[in-house]
């Protein structure tokens, strides 16, 4: 083997309550000021208008391995962290509905609970699903954008499918 | 740069996984990395023995084996 390279491409990072979970998981010093968090110097992240959405402002070149492997720990904690939120969302429900079969809650207390708790864990579970498609469509168009430049440099091209990942194997000959 | 096999594999996460087997010298890294340009954010770029060799190194080795025999 000549080389070994590891690289990601980037989830979208919908839920601005996760992103801040996930930071301070990490035990990562940010300073939020409005909508903007920043990180470090060169590294922010913009919340945009509606609170939800997390766009990137990476000043350093794509090639940064160390702007990259934050980015990629801080994706990869923030997904925990929002599947750890919907099974807790769960939990909470099942003992809503557990006490109101033990009298403990008021009817008209345990339905309130029981709407806020489903609400939130349903916009959170919406929210994880558009993002996992978001990324599947993402990954199709950079498998297509990287035959083609490997085409561009001459390589001939063969692609493979398994279950959880595609394999392009380059040969130049 | 000589003949050369690049083996890329990218999950369902969004994880990509990069090896180049039979090329010689940093010409094989640069091209790796300009497939991935734009497409991609670097994490790690492990060098081998054979980033450091010159490309033809392998031949002329492959060569005095001949001559031995």
């Amino acid at each position: 083997m000549s080389s070994l390279v590891r690289a990601f491409v980037m989830r979208e990072l919908l839920d601005s309550s996760c992103v801040e979970d996930a930071l301070k998981e990490m035990q990562c010093d940010y300073l939020k000021e409005g909508n903007i968090i920043r990180i470090r110097q060169n590294l922010t992240i913009t919340l945009t208008a509606n609170g939800a959405e997390v766009s990137y402002n990476l000043r350093d070149s794509w090639q940064n391995e160390d702007v990259n492997s934050f980015m990629q720990t801080l994706a990869k904690t923030y997904a925990a962290k929002l599947e750890q939120k919907i099974e807790i969302l769960k939990m909470n429900e099942a003992r809503a509905r557990e006490n109101e079969v033990l009298g403990l809650f008021k009817e008209e207390e345990r339905r309130t609970t029981e709407v806020r708790l489903r609400n939130e864990r349903m916009r959170l579970e919406a929210i994880k699903r558009r993002e996992e498609e978001s990324l599947r469509l993402k990954i199709i168009g950079k498998v297509a954008a990287i035959k083609e430049k490997a085409k561009h440099l001459g390589y001939g091209v063969k692609e493979e499918t398994r279950e959880k990942e595609v394999v392009l194997v380059l040969i130049k000959r | 740069m000589g003949a050369g096999r690049v083996t890329i594999k990218i999950d369902e996460k969004g994880e990509i996984k990069v090896e180049t087997r039979g090329m010689l010298g940093p010409a094989c890294l640069d091209e790796v990395l300009k497939i991935l340009q734009e497409n991609a954010a670097v994490t790690e770029i492990r060098k081998t023995d054979e980033y450091y060799m010159k490309p033809g190194a392998k031949i002329r080795e492959e060569a005095k084996q001949k001559v031995r025999q």
